[in-house]
């Protein structure tokens, strides 16, 4: 549509005003998904686990469905930078919370799945604005028997953030505890219900699983015959490889530099982590404000006033969409400094590791195709058919 | 006469003054329609430039109080017109007298959004940002199209090119209407901005401030916004500073 304010226009600006003031006494829609989860305690193992319950798990970087409604928003490409963040960033949270839960073995944040795994956890973000988290888990394990694929919710109080002004606080204070601790708690007690659900033996089938998938990747044509499929999709052991397969003992030794592989892109994930954190912090809780404002803007909106053609009142409301607007654009700005203070920790994870290029993801997906490279060296004149052993 | 037949006459009289208006507003309006329509495409870079700080001058710009003056008397001496014609009436005088109340009301608002002194604008191949002290930036994309530049529950807020004229126009919550129209004068040292606050019942009130260029210090200092430590700023080097 043309800009040009056409004389159709100018005689129909005050009936749009008329409907936009009818528009903006609209209550704000409550976020749509399922409950909170409330108040959640993590449940957590006091006593090492046995071998056989010691799961590994991967969660992928998340994705996001938030900022639809961001597209056209003033600063829409830095918020866009900041839902991308959030991607690397909550699953860090989530895995420090299975972790802490002590109930399961190694968890790690990965670019991508990893077939060694024995279950991996993916999530979406579809709503994250410091007042209100709503993401979506998919977990499944080796045999793809799917454990969680539900939304999480959890809404922010105020008394989750600190009273002080995040301006004011040193760069060294970060908060304590994550304002939307208690998602993360639920998803671990969740996984862990599943896990306590299953029987020892599809427990065995699990990691068995996870081990012949593996090799299977690095080398399809010797170990895909050990695992078959049923109706469902999932993936079961059909036999098993001798003990003393000396091919099984050259994938033992490529998954292990593997592990060495993914805690070191792991740990690159952590350290994002701690270097985001503090900004995100801040960044959150103005977020949370501004959605507190805009709440009570629309309520104030909504309740009027008695004299509208008055002086008093008109500047009134001029002055409330003046603040409103001011508000907005300090918050863009805010934006920009949550983008740039932390973008030399975004580079970080991105930099070289152990000579290879490109994004982490990248860097992941080379590393897969030198392993299987390794492998096809060090089996070089092995038997390519190890022998048989029936479970 | 009775004022029951006087005052309809009157209201006719009312508004055959706003369709003069209009028409006139609307005809002029519709010339730049047809002659923009044809530029669409335009390169950001031909929009004229805005660029830079600016002060009011006072001495051509508006008064409010004398502008009020001038349209409330220029509304009764069209009234006292129709009367004359025997085409007043009672409701009509009513409406001129809301009217002209609310024509108060935004008179006061026209001079309260446009008492600041001084303005800077900042413009980009993508952008013109004025800054105006103690009211919220005006932001608008160079691109050909209307935008949709704020929102908010209070009010919405679209930008848009006229011609050579940059327009802003702001629908407040409660119904009432504003709109600033930005030039700039080809030599770059005088800029105008009219101002017109108007609502569903009220003629819209009219208000031009003009501006002079003016060298504001270049203080050398580079800031970037930081979340944890607020506004950052450095010095920077001459050679930069005078880019």
């Amino acid at each position: 549509m043309s800009v040009v304010l056409t004389w159709r226009r100018s005689s129909m600006c005050a009936a749009l005003a008329l409907l936009l003031a009818a528009c903006a006494a609209a209550p704000t829609p409550a976020p749509i998904g399922p409950p909170p989860v409330g108040a959640v305690s993590l449940v957590s193992a006091t006593n090492p686990l046995a071998e056989a319950q010691t799961f590994d798990i991967g969660i992928l970087v998340f994705t996001s469905l938030v900022g639809n409604e961001e597209i056209t928003r003033t600063g829409a490409e830095i918020f866009a930078q900041i839902r991308k963040t959030e991607t690397q960033y909550l699953p860090v949270a989530l895995r420090s919370t299975l972790a802490a839960s002590n109930q399961w073995g190694v968890v790690r944040v990965l670019p991508d799945t990893d077939p060694s795994l024995d279950v991996i956890v993916q999530g979406t973000i579809l709503r994250s604005d410091g007042a209100d988290l709503l993401v979506r888990i998919l977990a499944t394990d080796s045999t793809g028997r799917v454990w969680l694929n539900r939304d999480y919710a959890d809404v922010a109080r105020v008394a989750d953030y600190p009273d002080s002004a995040p301006m004011l606080l040193d760069r060294g204070l970060t908060f304590s505890l994550d304002p939307f601790q208690d998602i993360y708690s639920a998803i671990a007690n969740d996984l862990l219900a599943v896990r306590e659900s299953l029987t020892q033996a599809e427990l065995d089938g699990i990691h068995n699983v996870s081990q012949l998938r593996y090799a299977s990747d690095l080398s399809p044509e010797a170990f895909s015959r050990y695992l078959e499929e049923d109706a469902q999709g999932l993936l079961s052991v059909s036999r098993l490889p001798a003990r003393n397969d000396p091919l099984m003992r050259n994938v033992a030794d490529i998954r292990a530099r593997n592990e060495v592989f993914i805690d070191t892109i792991d740990e690159y994930y952590e350290a994002l982590y701690q270097d985001v954190k503090p900004i995100y912090d801040i960044w959150r809780q103005y977020s949370f404000e501004q959605v507190l404002e805009e709440r009570a803007s629309v309520e104030r909106a909504r309740s009027g006033n008695t004299n509208s053609g008055s002086f008093e009142a008109i500047s009134q409301n001029y002055n409330r969409y003046k603040w409103s607007k001011i508000f907005e654009q300090e918050f863009v700005a805010l934006a920009s400094g949550f983008v740039s203070e932390t973008a030399p920790a975004v580079l970080e994870l991105s930099r070289n590791v152990n000579g290879l290029s490109g994004p982490v993801e990248e860097q992941y997906a080379q590393w897969r195709v030198l392993l299987r490279g390794l492998f096809d060296i060090e089996t070089e004149g092995l038997n390519s058919a190890p022998r048989l052993n029936t479970p | 006469m009775t004022q029951a037949r006087r005052y309809p006459s009157s209201r006719k009289a009312l508004l055959r003054l706003v369709l003069a208006l209009f028409t006139g507003l609307c005809l002029a309006q519709t010339a730049v329609s047809a002659e923009d329509s044809g530029n669409q495409g335009r390169s950001a870079r031909l929009r004229p430039n805005f660029e830079g700080s600016w002060e009011k001058d006072f001495g051509r710009s508006d008064k409010w109080d004398v502008e009020l003056q001038r349209t409330i008397e220029q509304l009764n001496h069209e009234i006292e017109r129709s009367q004359g014609r025997g085409d007043g009436g009672s409701i009509g005088l009513n409406n001129s007298r809301r009217g002209a109340g609310n024509l108060i009301s935004h008179a006061r608002l026209a001079d309260l959004i446009t008492r600041q002194t001084t303005m800077r604008i900042v413009q980009t191949d993508a952008e013109v940002r004025i800054e105006r002290p103690g009211d919220a930036a005006l932001i608008c994309s160079t691109r050909n199209g209307e935008e949709d530049s704020f929102s908010s529950p209070h009010g919405k807020e679209y930008c848009g090119w006229d011609r050579q004229q940059l327009v802003f126009q702001i629908s407040l919550a409660d119904g009432v209407f504003i709109e600033h129209r930005f030039s700039v004068d080809p030599s770059g040292e005088s800029l105008s901005m009219l101002t017109s606050v108007s609502s569903r019942n009220s003629l819209p009130f009219n208000l031009i401030s003009f501006y002079n260029a003016y060298d504001a210090l270049e203080d050398g200092i580079h800031c970037v916004q930081t979340l944890s430590r607020g506004r950052v700023c450095n010095a920077r080097n001459p050679e930069e500073a005078a880019r």
